[in-house]
């Protein structure tokens, strides 16, 4: 039996053209890059034109940053590209802002090639590529919203133990180990978390708008 | 900000002037010396217009040298003495000087500081205790101007002291502001070009030694620019102090730590958890070979104290081999129980190994 192995395009997005080949170096078939960016503006105007699967896109560029991009991708092309994040540090301030706005997920650049590769090729399965500092973010953010906006923690008893485990530093298998669900499970309830972060921005900016009288 | 006390000193000055020459020429008749009190108030205006002059022009800072200060206070003290010859008595119950000694514990506040400026102040309480005793004061009222004379002498002192506090304080407020803004410049260019850099080498590089290189000296960089390790008493400081100790005596071993928002720890907490957190690191690397290892602090939702967790990926090992009293149950065990907290290790032989430190509202604010 033969597998037919799609070919995934991607676009890189970043300003310094000696990280943009060196991500071109890393990937390979079957990721293709179809366009490479030097700022959020030319971004935007390759993933219209190319409309990649994957967009490798840094959070500090000219012309708006990673987040324009970002956020002008959920706007127009949601679940048809997933724009992962690539930045130099997880402590950045926006990295949040970035995933809560509809980022797939998001690597360090100090992850090796093969790394970067691997990550990428899950993403594409549909694995968001994660980290413990990020889960932790998360946990914190969602809290943040239980005592500000309803009262109510909007994860579930599950997706927070599966948050607070990827926060301590377990892989998806441990988790799904220690929570006796399978890997495939815990990547869903990631996934979950992530939609319900992106739900609950939204309600927040949506509320903030009302109460604003925009 | 010392300028803008100037200016404001500046024409403070020419309003009292002009109230003291007020009362001066509506009191003529009864003053002893016209002449005198004239002269002392002309030479006060010629010393308001330079330093008007100085305050408004680019030699400012002039006007904050201590000769300045000391000419305007030798004025200020000579006006307020001559209360005692050229007034008569306390008959009007005005002072030549009026309220001009404001202007000038202005400027000793922000010019000398709260300590010389209340000096100033007493000062020249002193020249109007002295006025007041050559000029005598009219019979029956000795009581009512003693009490007037000392609480001008109280308001002087306060208004130099505060003058000065307050100078002090904005100052230092807008030295760590242009601090900050400097290291923000300098931390978006270094952003931009350095630490991508070293990111890229981390990254493209096949010698774990050059990466080794790289990665300390983005981590310097990084702690330098972003790093809230300039305050060594909060605890993500402490724990990043603690994993950075043990990284360098370690190696291979790269730690990773995360502080939550809602993670809070008193000073004994911050000292007590980063110890055992130090402990478990170097358990993890010296007994389990762990490669990576990331530190959790968080808020504990069944205790609503403080959770920290140290997982590494080293070996593990059977929790019933290891004998007790041995590396982790004196070290760990002992400094969470004093901290009023509970340690627990997770492992399993080729599965890592887990701590689990915990501290229990309200022990952790301690």
């Amino acid at each position: 039996m033969t597998e037919i192995v799609r070919t995934t395009t991607v676009v890189i997005a970043d300003d310094h053209p000696t990280v943009r080949a060196g991500v071109r170096a890393d990937l390979g078939d079957p990721l293709r890059v179809v366009a490479e960016a030097g700022d959020a503006a030319e971004a935007i105007a390759a993933i219209e034109q190319h409309r990649p699967d994957l967009v490798v896109c840094d959070l500090r560029m000219p012309e708006g940053g990673g987040l324009r991009v970002v956020k002008e991708v959920a706007s127009r092309f949601a679940e048809q590209v997933k724009v992962v994040m690539f930045t130099v540090s997880e402590d950045e301030a926006d990295l949040l802002e970035a995933v809560a706005s509809g980022a797939f997920g998001y690597l360090t650049k100090d992850t090796p090639g093969p790394e970067l590769r691997r990550r990428l090729l899950l993403a594409v399965e549909g694995e968001p590529p994660f980290s413990p500092k990020l889960a932790a973010m998360l946990l914190g953010e969602f809290r943040r919203v239980a005592r500000k906006e309803t009262g109510r923690n909007p994860l579930s008893e599950r997706e927070r133990e599966v948050l607070q485990q990827v926060a301590r530093g377990c892989t998806y298998k441990q988790v799904g180990a220690q929570l006796f669900i399978s890997e495939k499970t815990v990547e869903n309830h990631v996934r979950n978390i992530l939609g319900k972060l992106h739900l609950s921005r939204r309600a927040e900016l949506i509320r903030w708008a009302a109460d604003h009288g925009i | 900000m010392e300028r803008s006390v100037l200016v404001g000193a500046a024409w403070l000055r020419w309003v009292v002037l002009g109230f003291a020459f007020a009362v001066t020429v509506g009191n003529r008749d009864r003053i002893r010396q016209p002449a005198v009190a004239l002269a002392l108030l002309a030479a006060m205006a010629v010393w308001a217009g330079i330093a008007h002059r100085l305050a408004a022009g680019d030699g400012w800072r002039l006007a904050l040298r201590r000769e300045a200060v000391a000419v305007e206070v030798a004025l200020v003290v000579a006006l307020v003495a001559a209360d005692g010859f050229v007034l008569q008595s306390r008959a009007t119950g005005q002072h030549l000087a009026g309220a001009v000694p404001i202007a000038v514990l202005l400027v000793a506040g922000a010019a000398l500081g709260p300590w010389w400026a209340a000096g100033v102040g007493f000062t020249l309480g002193l020249a109007r205790l002295s006025a007041e005793a050559v000029a005598g004061v009219p019979v029956g009222r000795e009581g009512r101007e003693l009490l007037a004379s000392l609480s001008a002498i109280a308001v002087w002192m306060v208004v130099g002291a505060v003058t000065g506090g307050t100078c002090r304080l904005l100052r230092r407020a807008q030295d760590d502001l242009a601090e900050a803004r400097a290291r923000e410049r300098v931390a978006a260019d270094l952003h931009d070009t350095v630490l991508q850099a070293l990111a890229v080498v981390e990254r493209r590089t096949t010698d774990p030694e050059v990466a080794k290189v790289a990665r300390s000296a983005e981590r310097d960089l990084r702690l330098y620019l972003f790093g809230d390790d300039r305050d060594p008493g909060t605890l993500p400081a402490a724990l990043r102090a603690a994993a950075v100790a043990v990284e360098e005596r370690w190696g291979d071993l790269h730690v990773s730590v995360t502080v939550t928002p809602d993670a809070e720890a008193g000073p004994a907490t911050v000292r007590a958890v980063a110890a055992a957190v130090g402990e478990a690191l170097t358990n993890a690397a010296k007994h389990g070979a762990a490669r990576s290892a990331v530190v959790l602090a968080d808020l504990d939702d069944a205790t609503n104290g403080l959770l920290v967790t140290v997982r590494d990926d080293g070996t593990g090992f059977d929790p019933a081999l290891v004998p007790a009293g041995h590396g982790l149950t004196g070290s760990v065990h002992g400094r969470v129980r004093d901290a009023g907290g509970a340690a627990e290790v997770v492992t399993a032989v080729g599965d890592g190994c887990e701590v689990r430190v915990c501290i229990p509202h309200p022990a952790n604010l301690r």
